[in-house]
């Protein structure tokens, strides 16, 4: 009981020091929960690249409402609204893909007159991208990179550039 | 996933590199209280500029002042629940959404507690109505304005419900400031024009909720 107080002070302490911009106490602090969100996520989400899709996800939401956090108040509600938010969210999305692609499957006969339409989608799908991921999806699948060769190239590392990479494929999921 | 996994340890560096300070938000207390300031201050202007002259003999009664009282106090809870619904973890969405749609129909109520007078010939009727609609829109622009940034600037959860929120708080300042500027005192124009227009700012503040405000979540 005294140990689960204390790191629920530990934690609403390590939060705080990441609002000022304290490196260290933020990467103790998302260490420590990792084991906590990736549990939370497995529960929810059997589909393991999903499952990575959306831990990946609810540690970007937590970064980006990090000022919305009050260090008087405890941290792991603020952490879970966040996260249920976001698993709901894509599976809400999952749902609306699934949807879309089965009525897609309903029409095999029907040919495709040309391939206008693809190429105004495709062209929206990669200005979506950022500089960084299409520096990514441009190396490893235009250019036929293995990650290894790649990360150097984009001055980077392995782990950031599969991160881009992924992210890359998300968003062109999206929209093709 | 695991800790050791290259992906969290990239997106960890990713999160923690060049990491900055951040601002935090006031508290959503005192946004309130600075958005029931602006809201009063409005229904103050409404009153000083309005074309109802008997304003204060129809604040020493009762059914009067129930209107303004219900439609205040549902703005101020709309108002609350907006901005505490942007702060993760304060409030059940769900909860939320049923608030928001009771605060609607009370304000719809509130607009029916007239009292029944001459009737007006249709085209005064819908003349002077079409100016309460703007009115109530014109009054609650600002309200909405500035809640929809103060609940822009957290990270509210959910879109449309927040939208909602606003709208309703907003708007229905809007409708008090009409009350108190507008001299007819008919329930059928009250709920038609006075009411009805709060259900429809709100709804609009609803889908620009659904647009705008859930954007800071990763797509």
């Amino acid at each position: 009981m005294e140990d689960r107080r204390e790191n629920v002070r530990r934690r609403a302490r390590w939060m705080a020091a990441a609002q000022r911009g304290d490196g260290v106490a933020y990467r103790a602090l998302l260490d420590d929960v990792g084991p906590l969100l990736q549990r939370f996520v497995r529960v929810r989400v059997h589909d393991a690249e999903e499952a990575k899709d959306a831990y990946q996800d609810i540690l970007m939401a937590l970064h980006r409402a990090r000022h919305t956090y009050e260090p008087s108040r405890p941290f792991e509600p603020w952490l879970f609204a966040i996260a249920r938010r976001v698993v709901t969210r894509r599976h809400g999305e999952q749902l609306t893909r699934d949807a879309r692609e089965r009525l897609v499957g309903a029409l095999p006969e029907i040919p495709v007159d040309g391939d206008g339409y693809v190429k105004v989608e495709l062209e929206q799908a990669l200005r979506a991208l950022s500089p960084d991921q299409l520096e990514a999806f441009a190396l490893l699948k235009l250019d036929g990179l293995s990650i290894e060769a790649a990360a150097p190239r984009a001055a980077t590392t392995v782990g950031a550039l599969k991160v881009r990479a992924h992210r890359a494929y998300r968003i062109l999921r999206r929209f093709l | 996933v695991t800790l050791d996994d290259p992906m969290h340890r990239a997106a960890v560096e990713e999160l923690t590199d060049g990491l900055a300070p951040v601002r935090r938000l006031w508290s959503p207390w005192v946004r309130l209280a600075l958005w029931i300031a602006l809201a009063l201050g409005t229904v103050a202007l409404a009153a000083a500029v309005g074309l109802r002259h008997d304003l204060r003999p129809q604040l020493d009664r009762p059914p009067y002042l129930l209107t303004l009282a219900v439609l205040l106090a549902g703005a101020g809870l709309a108002a609350t629940l907006a901005l505490l619904g942007a702060v993760p973890g304060r409030i059940r969405s769900r909860r939320a959404r049923g608030i928001a749609t009771g605060l609607l129909l009370l304000a719809i109520t509130a607009a029916l507690l007239g009292e029944p007078g001459a009737t007006p010939s249709t085209r005064v009727f819908v003349t002077t109505g079409l100016r309460c609609l703007v009115c109530v829109g014109a009054f609650g622009l600002l309200p909405w304005v500035t809640l929809f940034w103060a609940v822009a600037r957290a990270a509210p959860l959910d879109g449309p419900t927040s939208g909602l929120c606003i709208g309703a708080a907003a708007f229905l300042v809007g409708a008090a400031a009409v009350r108190v500027a507008c001299p007819l005192d008919d329930p059928l124009h009250l709920a038609l024009w006075h009411g009805m227009p709060v259900a429809l700012w709100a709804t609009g503040s609803m889908v620009a909720g659904g647009a705008w405000l859930a954007r800071w979540l990763p797509e």
